[in-house]
Order: structure tokens, then C-alpha cells, then sequence
């Protein structure tokens, strides 16, 4: 059983349109976001990745990777094709690698699940059930 | 037997392929033979040779992100292209392997920037006898991969 709870996921194309989002969490626990929040959130996240890969103190960098809130985590991760996926959790178990590991196998099963979709195109909003059935079962075993 | 040592990217495409699913190598051979025939029957052979590369690219700009997750999900560091060549690397040690079962080497080209990528077993041509002096380029489709690959990938 997971010890974190995950809110939300989100998926970026390269040119900042979301292409994927995810609750995680029950709809009682947490207010419910609508898809023009997820859309809001995904643009805005994409600028700052941007924004901040090039204001890094680390010069070639890559950006904002883990955004701390307290008591949540956000955890970015963008792949060399331009896609950044994002991953919310709340709560104190919210560790920083072991949401970068829940990232890792899911852009593997994105891969596995919406890349090999014939009927999926490249950029263009995913709506596979089957991804989002995988994503849960990574949430619960990290 | 030839003693060459192994890289982190050899050893990578080492463990992707141990952890690939597998399916029958004639089942893949015989229908990209057959693909390939149906397209003669369409175009002629130069035609069809472009054709099999556009494919490719369009199997390269899915198939990066197979790559990418793979390799990322198995090795905690996995290899960063900083340059050209390592990338070149890159393809011919880990992915060629990976996807195809393949050996390949890669060598600078002595007069141009780039580099020469030798693919020792290719599964696509092991059953191949080509009509001699026919200009078909069988394999494109595996020109074409990379090609895709690289362009999304951001090169």
C-alpha cells in the first residue's frame, strides 16, 4: 500500500498544450480541479520550466524539477522529446526520489500504453483508460 | 572472438533487450518481407525505398520515447549525449540491440562530420536474395528510425 497520496498527474507536449491529466486522489478529499484548471496549471508550469532552466544557478541544468510546498510536492520531469510530465502529492511521505521513481515508470508506461496506440498522434490530448489504469497501479506501488 | 570491451551503453542495450517482450524474428523478417514485396508491386524499387525511410521516421518519433523510458527505468544513471558521438554510440550499442537483437558498430567518417553505423546481424535481411543490380535500399525503414528518433530527441 502506498504511504503517499498522490493528487494529480499532468502531461505537457513540447509546445505546452496538455495532453494528459489524472486525478489520483478520491474526490472527497481534495477539491476536484476541472480540465480548464489542469490546462491553466500544465501552460504555466511549461513557462516555468522554461523560465527556470535558464535562470538555473546551474548552468545547463534543465530547470525547476521539485516544486516544495510544506506539507505536498510537485515533481517535474521533462524528457529529451520535450514532454514534461508532472506529478502532485500531498502529505508527509512525499519523498523526492521516490516520486522521481513513480515518474520514470510512468513515461514507461506511457510508452507501453499511448505511444504504441496506433490512434494516438504525436502532441495530440491521450485518452487512454488503459494508461490511466497503469498510472494508479504505479501511484500504489511507490 | 573479438575482444571488445563492454561500455555502459553495450551493457544497457544488454539489459533492455534481456527485458524486452519477445515475438518469433521470422514472424518480424517474414512481414517486413512482405510489406516491402506489396510496396514493389505499387512503386518502383527507388520509389519504395523512400517510402520504407518515411515509415521509419514515423516509427523514430514513437519509438524515442520507448527508448528513453527503457533505458531510463533500468539504469539509474542512464548515458547523456554530450556529443555527437556518443549518441552515435548511443544507437548502434543500446538501441540497435534493444530493438533488433542487432551488433552494431559505429565509426567517425573520415571526411564528413558524422559516423558510419555497421549493423552486423540485421533480423530483416536474414532471409533476403535480392534481384542482383535492383537499386532498393531494403532496410531504409531502419535509416528512417533513427532518423526520426534523433529529430525528436532534439538533434
Amino acid at each position: 500500500m502506498s504511504s503517499t497520496s498522490y493528487t494529480y498527474l499532468l502531461i505537457t507536449s513540447r509546445s505546452g498544450s496538455l495532453i494528459y491529466h489524472l486525478s489520483l486522489s478520491p474526490p472527497s478529499s481534495s477539491p476536484a480541479l476541472t480540465t480548464n484548471d489542469y490546462l491553466r496549471i500544465g501552460s504555466t508550469l511549461h513557462s516555468l520550466k522554461a523560465i527556470t532552466s535558464q535562470c538555473s544557478p546551474v548552468p545547463g541544468d534543465g530547470g525547476m524539477r521539485t516544486v516544495d510546498f510544506g506539507e505536498g510536492r510537485m515533481r517535474v520531469m521533462q524528457t529529451e522529446t520535450g514532454m514534461m510530465f508532472v506529478l502532485a502529492a500531498r502529505g508527509g511521505g512525499a519523498h523526492d526520489q521516490t516520486m522521481a521513481h513513480c515518474l520514470t515508470d510512468i513515461y514507461a508506461a506511457w510508452a507501453d500504453w499511448v505511444v504504441k496506440n496506433p490512434f494516438w498522434e504525436v502532441d495530440m490530448p491521450a485518452r487512454g483508460s488503459r494508461f490511466g489504469e497503469e498510472v494508479k497501479a504505479i501511484c500504489q506501488r511507490h | 572472438m573479438s575482444s571488445s570491451k563492454a561500455t555502459p551503453a553495450s551493457r544497457l542495450g544488454d539489459l533492455a533487450w534481456s527485458k524486452s517482450p519477445r515475438t518469433s524474428s521470422e514472424l518480424f523478417t517474414l512481414t517486413y518481407g512482405s510489406l516491402v514485396t506489396f510496396l514493389l508491386t505499387l512503386h518502383p524499387p527507388s520509389v519504395v525505398s523512400a517510402k520504407l525511410f518515411s515509415i521509419g521516421e514515423s516509427i523514430g518519433s514513437r519509438l524515442i520515447d520507448d527508448y528513453l523510458s527503457k533505458t531510463r527505468q533500468l539504469s539509474s544513471s542512464p548515458p547523456q549525449c554530450s556529443s555527437f558521438g556518443m549518441t552515435a554510440e548511443a544507437v548502434s550499442k543500446t538501441g540497435m540491440k534493444m530493438f533488433l537483437n542487432a551488433t552494431a558498430t559505429h565509426e567517425a567518417l573520415p571526411d564528413a562530420d558524422g559516423y558510419e553505423i555497421h549493423i552486423k546481424n540485421n533480423p530483416l535481411t536474414s532471409h533476403l536474395e535480392l534481384p542482383p543490380g535492383m537499386p532498393l535500399v531494403y532496410s531504409n525503414v531502419i535509416g528512417g528510425c533513427v532518423q526520426g528518433c534523433l529529430k525528436s530527441a532534439g538533434w
